[in-house]
């Protein structure tokens, strides 16, 4: 079953490294991508 | 995550996009060291998390038994829980996605849960061929 990310989702603003602050949705967009929710670092 | 980078590394998986509860400075040390080449999202309020679903744990899902023996076999190999940081009852997230479509995602039962890569290789087979048979 196929799902819709939340819009909003995408058109937030985050800090990253290696990421610009902007639309995640650049980096997702036209290539498969694993997400991974880390519950902590370790 | 080792789990994921040694399989990343084989080439046997698309792009990783991490997102953690830490702050940019603590991921970009943890990260540095561990992974360097992935990217990593700060995401301290959980915006990403929510947005997915990737909800807080049960009571059996954070301390059942699958969780115990797993949280048990990483202590009897040197591997110590870190300092808590952010909601550490949240539950672990997988999701394969392209653009805005979320292709597959993988339901975690308990903390105990390895990223489940068969069903994850199993779903990419059969999203490819797919993809082929509607280009034909």
């Amino acid at each position: 079953m196929w799902n819709t990310i939340p819009l909003e989702a995408w058109e937030h603003e985050v800090q990253g490294r290696l990421l610009s602050p902007g639309s995640l949705g650049d980096q997702l967009d036209h290539h498969p991508r694993l997400m991974v929710f880390l519950r902590h670092l370790g | 995550m080792s789990v994921l980078r040694r399989e990343r590394g084989l080439g046997s998986l698309p792009g990783v996009l991490l997102f953690h509860s830490a702050s940019v400075e603590e991921g970009e040390l943890f990260f540095g060291k561990h992974w360097p080449e992935v990217p990593a999202i700060s995401d301290p309020e959980l915006f990403f998390f929510d947005a997915m679903g990737v909800r807080r744990g049960r009571i059996r899902e954070l301390f059942g038994l699958r969780s115990l023996v797993v949280g048990a076999k990483a202590l009897s190999r040197g591997v110590l829980p870190g300092r808590p940081r952010g909601d550490v009852f949240r539950m672990p997230g997988l999701f394969l996605v392209e653009g805005r479509d979320i292709l597959w995602r993988q339901r975690f039962e308990t903390l105990g849960d390895a990223p489940d890569l068969p069903g994850l290789r199993s779903f990419m087979k059969a999203h490819l061929e797919e993809h082929r048979s509607n280009a034909d």
